[in-house]
């Protein structure tokens, strides 16, 4: 009740929509499930163990893409924080790759609170892992532990941890994307673009 | 091997620069006789309008087909820019092709993506009529690795609006001054940006956080400055373990820029403060505060119109125009520069 009355009056003075409502039962701790986009914008539930795609993101890089859904927690304003990390040791092994951004979610019809704008790749948690100077590892066909958090407006946490084996997930972009992901990548090595076209600089110009 | 330099010069040519008897615009320095020089015409920037141009040149030989070293950079910009950024050009894809030749304006130059495996050299946001230059000797012992023929892009983006606005008219100088040192410590660069970032009229000031850590850790941090636009209230860099998964503490914090038209670029005097031990990196985090988007520049309405799901939100999404998109840029300066490679993070 004391949550609930916070978060009202959080939302009046942040012009925020007017949910937040409670998704789920105040009793449980905050749960969350988490589903993988593909190259097509299709979901599928992330497992451990799971082959994920490596996706090139608009500015450039290899990214995956975590969807959250998530129940027993106040809708509206959410925090993401998802992370990759370079081993299976919680909390000791070197992040990969880590970024944190509000979403708004709200409360559907089966009990689950689901990103207002679901389509949209800022309601995802956007993992850029390529190109990464810090893996000792290819980033493809290599097992990695992907880590996705959710907070509430109330502090309320919860997330979930799972083992992970991104693949490249264009076909056509197979060849630039295994050479950007490869361990010891520097700039100007993947000559060989999205659209087979690209050539390096020193190439043409010298 | 000045010939083929002064023919990039002849090819680009100089002008005398603006009508206002006050100003007389940024110059090339007459003192830096043995390294690179490179300066833009000078060119209108209509009311309303933002221009972002690339210039392309290669680096001229300078001992005989050998790498040489700069150890001091000064790239100086008329009032009115946003920014002018040199990167080392790599991979082309459709931006830099022989068939543009050495310029492109607008088009091809406003996509990021073109320019997305090219290693930051250097970038300078001053855009007051005090100053205009990044003046830059780097620290002692330290200096840019160079090759003869090494192509360099110089992109300069100007903006006579509303937010930002060109007093006189654009032009950018710069020089690389050419370094007498034999083995210096090399200098690398970390550009990270942070993408599918949206500010919207439901979510008004929206705080975004991203992580990127150097290929070896034990660097020293030497300069860094932040990047957004008119929706910017606050940019933070900390210094980050690359294990933890929280915000660092305060005392972590090297930079803070709360000025998005003119933000500081900070210079790390004391390198004992500035050290990233093993698997470290940095954590930047970006704060917004949305407002009504100008009429003159379509509203909402044309906010919405460009956003792709159609979200009828308002949102100012991830892009270059400044009147209607926003960033999350880091532009950061460290030593050594290992494993080959400058960092970039996306």
């Amino acid at each position: 009740m004391r949550h609930t009355a916070s978060l009202l009056l959080l939302a009046a003075c942040s012009s925020s929509p007017p949910y937040p409502e409670f998704a789920g039962d105040p009793a449980l701790p905050l749960e969350v499930e988490l589903s993988i986009r593909d190259v097509s914008g299709g979901l599928t539930t992330l497992a451990d163990g799971m082959r994920v795609p490596l996706i090139e993101a608009p500015q450039g890089g290899k990214t995956i893409f975590v969807a959250v859904r998530a129940r027993n927690l106040y809708t509206g304003a959410v925090e993401l924080m998802g992370l990759v990390r370079d081993g299976t040791v919680d909390g000791q092994d070197p992040i990969l790759g880590l970024e944190k951004r509000p979403v708004d979610f709200a409360l559907a019809a089966d009990g689950w609170a689901y990103p207002v704008e679901p389509d949209q790749l800022s309601s995802y948690s956007n993992i850029a892992l390529c190109p990464n100077y810090k893996s000792s590892r290819d980033i493809y066909e290599e097992a990695y532990q992907v880590t996705v958090e959710v907070e509430d407006r109330s502090g309320r946490r919860g997330g979930r941890a799972l083992m992970v084996t991104p693949y490249c997930g264009v076909p056509a972009e197979e060849q630039s994307c295994r050479c950007q992901c490869a361990h010891g990548y520097h700039h100007g090595q993947c000559t060989v673009g999205p659209n087979r076209s690209a050539v390096l600089a020193s190439e043409v110009w010298r | 091997m000045f010939q083929r330099f002064g023919a990039i010069l002849l090819l680009v040519g100089v002008v005398a620069c603006g009508d206002d008897d006050d100003f007389t615009g940024v110059t090339l320095d007459p003192a830096n006789t043995t390294g690179v020089k490179f300066e833009t015409q000078t060119f209108e920037v209509p009311q309303g309008a933002e221009i972002q141009d690339c210039y392309f040149f290669n680096m001229p030989d300078l001992a005989n087909g050998q790498d040489y070293w700069v150890d001091r950079v000064r790239l100086g910009s008329n009032p009115g820019s946003h920014h002018a950024n040199v990167f080392r050009v790599k991979t082309i894809v459709a931006l830099g092709t022989p068939e543009q030749g050495d310029f492109v304006h607008d088009g091809e130059c406003f996509k990021s993506g073109n320019w997305a495996d090219w290693p930051l050299v250097t970038n300078n946001q001053d855009s007051s009529q005090d100053s205009g230059y990044f003046d830059w000797t780097l620290p002692s012992g330290v200096a840019y690795r160079f090759s003869p023929g090494e192509r360099i892009m110089v992109q300069t983006h100007y903006v006579n609006a509303t937010t930002q606005t060109t007093p006189f008219k654009g032009k950018v100088v710069l020089d690389l001054y050419r370094s007498t040192m034999t083995s210096p410590i090399e200098m690398g660069t970390l550009f990270a940006t942070q993408q599918s970032i949206r500010i919207c009229r439901s979510n008004p000031t929206p705080s975004y956080h991203g992580t990127c850590s150097f290929s070896s850790g034990d660097v020293t941090i030497a300069a860094a400055n932040g990047h957004f636009h008119s929706r910017g209230t606050q940019f933070d860099i900390f210094k980050w373990d690359g294990v933890s998964v929280e915000q660092p503490p305060e005392g972590e914090r090297f930079y803070r820029s709360v000025k998005w038209d003119d933000p500081p670029m900070t210079i790390y005097q004391d390198p004992s403060s500035m050290q990233v031990g093993e698997h470290g990196g940095i954590w930047w985090t970006c704060d917004y505060d949305w407002y009504e988007p100008l009429a003159e520049f379509g509203g909402c309405a044309a906010l919405d119109a460009a956003d792709k799901q159609q979200a009828g939100d308002c949102c100012y999404t991830f892009g270059p125009k400044v009147e209607t998109s926003e960033h999350c840029n880091v532009f950061l300066y460290y030593y050594p520069k290992k494993d080959r490679t400058d960092i970039t993070c996306f």
